[in-house]
């Protein structure tokens, strides 16, 4: 009979034990898993969503070929100091000023490596993936050059062939345009009036920065708010296009080969 | 009733404690407790079928994500940065057109300009000329004071030359192109 008493409690015991040590645990956890998988549906509709907005992205791009070249002759992807110099000389050629000095000067890199090392290594990476994230930075990073040209013009020659080069297919960066009065040698008026220099010609002088970038990559494209929308907007690209008055023909080099390049 | 022995013998009361002991009461605790247990099982497989999804959602989702660095990917990114570029650019960029035209409008007729050169870097226009008094010259200045972008006006050197005319050179502070208000598709002055 004694041990019939102990018979409930033992069972209430047991089942409080299993209720509070096992099963609330597990309906907490199962609770937790509900806003687990309820945030992991959300991400996977977000890359799925963010695929299709890519693909759907890219397709566009490819049928807007013409838009894609101009950006790319715009914003070039390599050194391209030929065709600046020949930009200089069609822009001249259009403006009747004549070329009489061009120079371009390599820039150094805006950031060096050294800084986006430090950065990342204060951002907590390994000092072998600073170096990584560095060498990528550097890579991708924009480059530069400095083109200076001098010409001889009138005035509203030099005026026109600044704004030519202001409306040209070739991003750049305006560090000074000047005109100034032609210092005259008298001794050399026939020579200058045989070469077509008349005596109301100024020098005009254009210095600008010309930037070029590699290829660029995403590292994020989950996040980058560039793929939240499916569809790619052209406005810049248009009002791009329509501010460039004055496009560069494609540059195309004549067939090489001569038995001796010194004769 | 004498002869009636009303003591029970020791097997009748164990069968007696037996019968008590798995009583009602006995199998309502029995089933009260496999109903619990029950309902843990039921939350074990529950939770187990939640994280069978929940592993199966992450494994689609590392494997679609994997699939995002893709070259169509870099592409768009790749056109959409040099547009930023581009579309930066001409904001800032000084239109020639518009600053010769400024300078046409600004400049007196009692003045002969020998050179105008602007620097975008030092925001910052000099502008070098020769003119008949200083009178003019003050004129010029106040003409170029007139014109909004010039934040001031500061004169570098004034003097005569061997003609007797007087040459000078202006230094005039612009504000930078990017701290003006875009009005039209062209920007800047001078």
């Amino acid at each position: 009979m004694s041990l019939k008493i102990l018979i409930l409690p033992t069972f209430i015991i047991l089942e409080v034990i299993l209720a509070i040590g096992y099963i609330k645990p597990n309906i907490d956890a199962i609770l937790a898993k509900r806003n687990e998988i309820a945030v992991a549906q959300e991400m996977l509709a977000k890359v799925d969503s963010v695929i299709a907005n890519i693909q759907s992205l890219a397709r566009e791009l490819s049928s807007r070929p013409e838009a894609v070249g101009f950006v790319n002759r715009f914003y070039p992807s390599a050194l391209d100091e030929e065709r600046v110099v020949d930009m200089l000389n069609f822009l001249a050629q259009q403006s009747g000023v004549i070329v009489t000095d061009i120079s371009i000067v390599a820039n150094p890199a805006s950031r060096s490596s050294d800084d986006a090392y430090n950065e990342a290594l204060n951002s907590g990476m390994t000092p072998e993936q600073a170096l990584a994230h560095a060498e990528a930075a550097a890579r991708l990073a924009p480059q530069s050059y400095t083109a200076k040209a001098s010409v001889l013009g009138a005035y509203p020659n030099i005026k026109d062939f600044f704004s030519r080069l202001y409306q040209s297919d070739r991003i750049h960066e305006t560090e000074e345009f000047a005109l100034a009065e032609r210092k005259r040698d008298s001794s050399k008026a026939d020579e200058e009036a045989a070469e077509g220099i008349q005596e109301n010609f100024l020098v005009g002088t254009f210095r600008a920065k010309f930037p070029y970038v590699v290829a660029q990559r995403i590292s994020d494209p989950l996040n980058a708010p560039l793929f939240q929308t499916a569809s790619f907007d052209w406005q810049p690209a248009e009002r791009a296009i329509s501010f460039v008055t004055h496009p560069l023909p494609p540059l195309e080099s004549d067939p090489a080969g001569r038995p001796n390049p010194f004769e | 009733m004498a002869g009636i022995n009303l003591s029970q013998s020791i097997k009748e009361k164990q069968e007696l404690a037996r019968g008590n002991f798995f009583d009602r009461s006995f199998f309502i605790n029995v089933g009260v407790f496999l109903l619990v247990a029950g309902v843990y099982g039921g939350t074990e497989w529950y939770l187990g079928t939640f994280e069978a999804k929940l592993a199966a959602i992450e494994t689609e989702t590392a494997e679609k994500r994997a699939s995002l660095k893709s070259r169509e990917a870099d592409q768009v990114a790749d056109i959409q940065a040099r547009l930023e570029t581009i579309t930066g650019r001409l904001e800032a960029e000084p239109s020639p057109e518009k600053a010769f035209a400024d300078l046409e409008q600004s400049t007196l007729p009692t003045i002969r300009l020998t050179e105008y050169s602007r620097r975008e870097s030092e925001d910052q226009l000099v502008i070098r000329g020769k003119t008949a008094s200083l009178r003019y010259l003050a004129q010029q200045m106040l003409a170029y004071k007139k014109i909004p972008q010039v934040t001031s006006i500061h004169v570098e050197t004034v003097r005569y030359n061997d003609a007797g005319e007087i040459e000078f050179e202006l230094h005039l502070l612009m504000v930078p192109p990017s701290d003006q208000p875009v009005s039209t598709s062209t920007k800047s002055s001078l």
